[in-house]
């Protein structure tokens, strides 16, 4: 008698409706989303208004703070609802990948590499990340994509899943800086060495530059002239495109006042046959 | 070992710099201090509403708290190189010597006058370098050149650090001695952009001023003036700022929060000092005209230390300007276009001199001394390359 009464309690899978408090699971619900909303507001203006030093630290939790109450949330309402058995998962299970193998493959594929990204973090809030050509901020790491904001204010969502394809590119990983590179074009017929010390002291004399990184310049000869990539980090990566602005309109003045003339044509502007030298 | 001799303190290398207080420590006691106030209310007989008082002359604060800012350095500096200045070979023939800004009244340039010593300005140098460049050993008989202040020989744009960098070149093959000072924001500029430090290792800073120090320097300046005893009383709870009866916790309050908020260094605590010293006020109706004067004269309210608030803490402009003004200690509005960019088309300059953290004298923009720990606090917040003491 006993043995058949468990054996009906295992096959059942939801609880007795009577026994399922539906106050606490919207409690529950109402909690996290509360949390999760206040954790979303609150760390990004903390970390806007705080020392830059900790913006980074301060963005980087919220996915993890936002996937450690959902998974919380979780964990605790399905016992609530279901009658969690061995024999139960496999049918709840089995249920679960029919419907995702049919209908969400997509959005459960972007919401496990979400999850994956947390952990091997190819990006996080704050990271400056190429993506498929997109250029841009992540402003906000979500469980299915991620926000990125471009130089040109637009506001683009990227899905978590081409991280399973593609090649993402992130230009401090983390750090309070990046590398900026001023690019100038230069005919042939001069001073390299003379052109590589004005040029690295344009880059020493900016206001945006991180002193603890190095500044150098890069000579590459082309077929068509001189090449030369002032590298440099400023202090925050925030004001990059500063940075770069002031690098290359000094570098400009200094080039004109040595005399040398600039090219006004860059490389990957001529066409294919005359930058192959053909 | 007498009371004066105690508070010599030689100067230290670079690096070693007691900060009397970090910002966090700072926030946290202007923390307590609110919550002390609201919770432990009491009123307080003894203390001077502000309302009576106003600020105290500039001919009163000259004779109270006369300048130079920085006179206790002198002895420390003194003794840091009593033996150096004598020796005629010494093995270190450059000393350098690190300050934090602000310094107004020139400490080096002041030293080598009182020791007689040849002072070398840029103007001179490029004179004399362009009469006989290869011969810079010839130029000062003297056995110890002072280069007082190394910021003025450079200004933050590729096409200006020049004269700086033939100075160094020549200071390798100089036979003298050399002293140079040279400012703190300056100095990590031009580690990262002439790699000074190559050429003038080991460069020091005097130790930090903490209260007790402070204090006897403070006192000490008004006892110089004679005439009858002055009191310095709180306007808070009406102790004597410098009574050693009185109980120790309570006077050295202020004094600690002063050399806290000052960073230990000794002209900006100098001008918070004089900026905190009120007088009896004419208004004050319950004093008679003789005790009005009697009250003037011989006690000095001393109201709590103001605080600076910076621009917007997104207004990069604004920052920009300080971190450059700070690095050059002082730039012309020219010079100040020169060295940041696009500075051209803000007005952040009213700004700032009307938040009371930028002055304009003889033309030249200079950072407010007693504004320093709040535009340092702010610089390293956004993340600027900071100096180290």
């Amino acid at each position: 008698m006993q043995a058949t009464e468990t054996q009906e309690k295992a096959a059942q899978l939801l609880n007795d409706f009577q026994d399922i408090s539906f106050l606490k699971i919207v409690l529950i619900l109402g909690a996290s989303f509360f949390f999760i909303w206040l954790i979303r507001r609150m760390l990004p203006y903390l970390a806007n208004r705080g020392p830059s030093q900790l913006r980074l630290y301060i963005l980087g939790a919220v996915p993890i703070l936002r996937l450690t109450i959902i998974v919380a949330a979780i964990l605790w309402i399905i016992p609530l609802i279901f009658n969690i058995t061995v024999q139960n998962f496999f049918v709840i299970a089995g249920a679960a990948s029919v419907a995702i193998g049919f209908a969400f493959k997509d959005y459960v594929s972007g919401l496990i590499a979400g999850f994956v990204a947390i952990f091997e973090r190819p990006y996080g809030p704050g990271d400056w990340v190429e993506i498929d050509g997109d250029y841009g901020e992540v402003v906000s790491v979500g469980m299915r994509a991620i926000r990125l904001r471009t130089a040109a204010d637009d506001v683009i969502s990227v899905s978590h899943d081409r991280i399973w394809s593609q090649n993402i590119s992130n230009s401090n990983t983390g750090a309070q800086t990046l590398m900026c590179i001023a690019h100038f074009y230069l005919e042939p017929n001069h001073d390299a060495a003379e052109m590589r010390k004005i040029l690295t002291d344009v880059g020493l004399t900016s206001a945006y530059l991180n002193y603890k990184k190095p500044c150098f310049v890069v000579v590459e000869q082309m077929e068509f002239g001189t090449h030369y990539q002032l590298k440099a980090y400023p202090f925050d990566l925030r004001d990059q495109f500063m940075f770069i602005s002031d690098m290359t309109e000094r570098g400009k003045a200094a080039l004109a006042r040595a005399g040398t003339q600039e090219l006004s044509m860059a490389f990957n502007t001529l066409p294919r046959n005359a930058a192959n030298g053909a | 070992m007498s009371v004066a001799e105690k508070y010599i303190k030689p100067f230290q290398p670079l690096g070693k710099y007691d900060w009397p207080s970090t910002p966090v420590n700072h926030n946290l006691d202007k923390l307590k201090e609110v919550l002390k106030k609201r919770v432990f209310r009491r009123k307080n007989q003894n203390g001077m509403d502000l309302d009576r008082l106003d600020p105290a002359e500039t001919r009163l604060l000259d004779d109270i708290v006369p300048p130079p800012a920085n006179r206790p350095l002198m002895d420390d500096l003194n003794a840091t190189l009593e033996g150096w200045v004598e020796k005629k070979q010494p093995g270190e023939t450059i000393k350098t010597f690190i300050f934090p800004p602000c310094d107004r009244d020139n400490f080096l340039q002041d030293w080598a006058d009182q020791n007689d010593f040849p002072v070398l300005e840029p103007a001179e140098f490029d004179r004399k370098m362009s009469k006989s460049p290869s011969k810079i050993g010839e130029l000062f008989d003297k056995d110890v050149l002072v280069i007082p202040r190394l910021e003025n020989w450079f200004r933050r744009s590729e096409t200006h650090l020049s004269s700086l960098r033939l100075l160094l070149s020549a200071l390798e093959t100089y036979p003298r001695k050399v002293v140079i000072g040279c400012n703190s924001w300056a100095w990590q500029f031009l580690r990262k952009s002439c790699e000074i430090d190559s050429i003038c290792v080991s460069p020091m800073t005097f130790q930090a001023f903490d209260s007790e120090r402070l204090s006897h320097w403070l006192e000490s300046l008004s006892s110089e003036i004679g005439g009858g005893e002055i009191k310095f009383q709180s306007t808070k709870s009406g102790d004597d700022a410098f009574d050693l009866k009185s109980d120790s916790e309570s006077k050295n309050e202020f004094m600690s929060d002063l050399a806290s908020k000052s960073l230990g260094i000794p002209w900006v605590a100098w001008n918070m000092w004089r900026a905190s010293l009120r007088v009896s006020s004419d208004k004050d109706q319950s004093l008679t005209e003789s005790r009005k004067e009697e009250s003037q004269l011989q006690t000095l309210w001393i109201s709590e230390l103001k605080n600076f608030s910076l621009p917007d803490h997104h207004d990069q402009r604004a920052l920009l300007v300080l971190q450059t003004l700070l690095i050059h200690n002082g730039l012309s509005r020219e010079d100040i276009d020169l060295t940041i960019p696009n500075s051209h088309y803000s007005n952040v300059l009213p700004a700032l001199m009307n938040a009371g953290m930028v002055e304009k004298v003889d033309n030249i923009y200079h950072c407010v001394p007693a504004a320093y720990p709040s535009i340092r606090d702010g610089l390293r917040s956004a993340g600027y390359p900071m100096d180290v003491l």
